[in-house]
């Protein structure tokens, strides 16, 4: 605080408190919205849990999963008095823009981090290197990722998440990739999908019943 | 015995006569012998109007000098002509000569004498009349008299309505200072509200402080008060309902001595909510802190939590909500859960949770009552649409509640099989006109539903449970597990509403709850109910659900807002749970239970008033 008076004994003129937390309120409620139609692109909000108390959380009934923790995603944003007093609207979009962007790097790169981790400890990981190039590298691992189905019979594809250099080069190899790569690749997508939905009968199959009595 | 000898002399026969004076006497003495004004005693209490001397003292001889019946407080009162002579002040009779007043008049000084000698243990007197602060040249003698001081000995209380140099004035409606007396003692002017008696010198102060009489000023005087003053009733005590409470804040044990301004603030805004407005997990939460500033004084804290009782569950009272006594009660007592190890706080908590049991059997019986002559007493406000959500959720909580109950009492005990009539009455009331809104709506019902399944199935009541599980199950699965989160604000209700009526919730992905703690109570009473072959046939239609548990570290933390210590265990249908075998197969075996009674007792209702939290204790024994 700059001026002469502190914080907590500050004297007010004409200061509505209870319109000034609505308001802090509404901020926030715009900030969350807006995060969360961001989020939505890597994340289903029917997947996104929320707990009323505790920090971790655990599953009883696959305990081959690890533990989860909270993480406290949190940044500081400042807006300055002058700006304020100039009348300065621009403070609105620059504030959002601030505090949107450093939630959703924090959250982003939880994202992945947690995505890699899965696969460091799965083995789910190739190397380009190693493999031989692009297109060894691709078909390597659709080899080992498994597909998902709904259960009406929907294949949900990979989604491929790549820098905007190796994004090209996937591009590329799309357009010009070998007749016998994207022979492979075809006849690997097509195994995989059929896996996706035999993996999801036997999902089914493990409920008393699945569907409406004929 | 409290005797009054009143005193109005309008009529002399060699003085002018007074205009009022009689009728003073006789306001006066008709006031203080009713009942709820003064009590005196109507026998022995004398009103005499214009007497001679010799009446006077016949009088007082009557009311003081009875064989065996002492008197221990006599108020004496005078209004007619006053005057002060050579050391002493008279008040004149009908007889009295201005140049004999010795001889015709009744001194002061006599007055005292012979309330020396009948030594009544308070007395009191009032004199209207002319020159009546000089009763200050008898007082004084009285000051050196033997024996004042002693244990035993008289207290005198005085008010002259005027100073020794003034006169004091009135009209046929009654001297000034005696009407603004009256006003005192009959309520018209405040004096205070704390005390059910009122002593004459707080009066006399206070008539001094808000007369505006021009050259008239009252003169008080109070000697040798040792015991509690009784003048008058005061008809002003408990008027504010408030007072109590307000006392118990007064009193707050604080090291300064005085209360801190935040804490006397948390305290009102708990008590203002508990009639309107109320919310219990932010009773509990404001509580809990009052209380924490005491967590190192238990035996202050256990006489404060005590006194704090009874003026809060009168002011719940006033609430039209018939649990709210029974809330304000548990709410006391979970507050206190976190100092439960503290001798004092568990007395105090167990006298608590008698009354809350007490409180609760009470509402039960009230609303089975209720719903005998109404069979939609269960219905809030208006009865509206909006009870299309907040009905099915009162249902659970009147069940959880009595639930509660019957969890907390001991089998043993002889309230046992009222508490049991009580449910049972309950619920073939509410099955008979609810029974469609015996449902799963909100999350926040699932401390409700275990309350209720874990006393059914105490009670024995086997089938009930399955028929209302059945319900409840069924709804579930109906609305594909989509339940309101606990916390939904009520402007977000109609949202929730239309989108459950059209089953379509894209839009409302944040109002629901995910996971949901309400199909954890189903599935882990799904054997003891033996639902388990009849709910999984229908388990695929809530495919991805995801239900949750969170177990606490210690159920003592039950009467925290946010429980850090403590897991979430969580299950998804589909992923790892396909039938009710399955989930409690992974049920964990080291599930706490609460460390002690007092504990497992307030846990339950810690549940039921923060919603938010399961007492899984109840139900999960394997």
């Amino acid at each position: 605080m700059t001026s002469e008076q502190s914080g907590a004994t500050r004297r007010h003129y004409f200061v509505d408190e209870d319109a000034d937390r609505a308001f802090s309120k509404s901020l926030n409620e715009f900030l969350d919205a807006l995060n969360k139609r961001q989020r939505r692109q890597f994340l289903s909000p029917e997947n996104v849990q929320r707990f009323r108390h505790g920090g971790t959380w655990l599953h009883p009934g696959k305990p081959e999963i690890d533990p989860g923790e909270m993480q406290q995603h949190s940044t500081v944003a400042e807006t300055r008095f002058d700006d304020v007093v100039n009348h300065d609207l621009k403070v609105l979009p620059r504030l959002i823009e601030q505090i949107s962007r450093a939630l959703n790097e924090q959250f982003f790169r939880m994202f992945y981090q947690t995505v890699s981790s899965a696969c460091d400890k799965s083995g789910n990981t190739v190397s380009n290197k190693a493999a031989g190039g692009l297109e060894q590298a691709l078909l390597e691992m659709l080899g080992k990722i498994e597909f998902s189905a709904t259960p009406d019979g929907k294949v949900n594809l990979p989604q491929i998440h790549a820098g905007p250099e190796v994004a090209e080069q996937l591009k590329a190899l799309e357009e010009h990739g070998s007749p016998e790569f994207k022979a492979k690749f075809a006849e690997l997508k097509e195994r995989k999908i059929a896996d996706a939905l035999a993996k999801e009968e036997q999902r089914k199959a493990k409920f008393v019943r699945y569907g409406e009595e004929l | 015995m409290r005797a009054l000898l009143c005193i109005g002399c309008d009529s002399y026969d060699y003085v002018n006569p007074v205009a009022g004076a009689e009728l003073d006497a006789r306001r006066m003495y008709d006031v203080l012998l009713q009942p709820d004004r003064g009590g005196y005693d109507t026998i022995r209490s004398r009103l005499v109007l214009s007497p001679t001397l010799e009446q006077v003292r016949r009088a007082i001889q009557e009311v003081l000098f009875v064989d065996g019946q002492k008197v221990d407080t006599f108020t004496f009162f005078f209004a007619g002509h006053g005057a002060v002579h050579g050391s002493s002040f008279y008040m004149a009779l009908r007889e009295t000569r201005l140049d004999a007043l010795s001889m015709t008049a009744f001194s002061l000084a006599e007055l005292l004498r012979i309330l020396n000698d009948a030594s009544p243990a308070q007395t009191n007197i009032v004199i209207d009349a002319c020159e009546s602060g000089g009763v200050i040249k008898d007082l004084g003698t009285l000051l050196k008299a033997e024996g004042l001081g002693n244990a035993d000995s008289s207290g005198l209380s005085l008010v002259a309505t005027s100073a020794m140099d003034q006169e004091s004035v009135g009209t046929v409606n009654g001297g000034f200072g005696t009407n603004a007396i009256l006003d005192c003692i009959e309520g018209r002017t405040f004096v205070n509200d704390r005390s059910p008696f009122l002593d004459l010198v707080e009066i006399g102060r206070r008539v001094s402080e808000i007369h505006e009489w021009p050259d008239q000023d009252p003169v008080v005087h109070g000697i040798n008060l040792i015991d509690t003053p009784r003048f008058c009733r005061n008809p002003k005590f408990n008027a504010d309902p408030s007072t109590p409470f307000r006392d118990v804040i007064r009193d707050w044990p604080a090291p300064s001595g005085e209360i801190s301004k935040d804490l006397y603030e948390a305290l009102w805004r708990s008590y203002s909510s508990l009639n309107r407005s109320f919310r219990s997990d932010r009773f509990v939460e404001e509580m809990s802190v009052s209380f924490a500033k005491l967590a190192d004084e238990p035996e202050n804290l256990a006489r404060v939590a005590a006194r704090l009782v009874e003026p809060m569950s009168q002011r719940a009272r006033e609430s039209r909500d018939v649990f709210q006594p029974a809330r304000t009660c548990a709410g006391l007592a979970v507050a206190l859960l976190p100092f439960s190890n503290e001798e004092p706080i568990q007395e105090v908590a167990i006298d608590l949770s008698r009354l809350l049991i007490q409180e609760l059997i009470a509402a039960g019986k009230q609303l089975v009552a209720d719903l005998k002559a109404d069979k939609y007493a269960l219905l809030g406000g208006s009865g509206g649409p909006a009870d299309l959500f907040f009905l099915p959720i009162r249902i659970s909580s009147v069940l959880g509640w009595m639930g509660a109950v019957r969890l907390a009492v001991n089998p043993s005990d002889e309230i046992c099989a009222e508490v049991d009539l009580i449910i049972d009455e309950l619920l073939e009331a509410i099955e008979g006109t609810y029974a469609n809104s015996i449902l799963a709506i909100c999350d926040s019902q699932a401390a409700s539903w275990c309350c209720l399944f874990g006393a059914l199935l105490l009670m024995e009541r086997q089938e009930t449970a399955e028929r209302l599980a059945g319900r409840v199950f069924h709804s579930i699965v109906q609305y594909g597990g989509k339940l309101a989160r606990f916390d939904i604000s009520s402007e977000k209700v109609l949202t929730f509403l239309l989108a459950r009526e059209q089953k379509s919730y894209e839009k409302i992905v944040d109002l629901i709850e995910r996971p949901i703690e309400t199909l954890t109570v189903l599935l882990l009473l799904a054997d003891r109910l033996n639902l388990k072959d009849v709910w999984d046939p229908s388990l695929w239609r809530l495919d991805g659900l995801a239900l949750s548990a969170f177990l606490p570290k210690s159920y003592k933390e039950y009467s925290q807002s946010r429980i850090d210590d403590g897991r979430n265990l969580v299950w998804t249908v589909g992923f790892d749970v396909f039938t009710a075998q399955d989930f409690l197969k992974a049920w964990p075996n080291d599930s706490p239970v609460p460390e002690n009674e007092i504990t497992k007792l307030l846990s339950v209702f810690a549940a039921l008033l923060f919603s938010d939290r399961v007492p899984w204790f109840t139900i999960s024994a394997k």
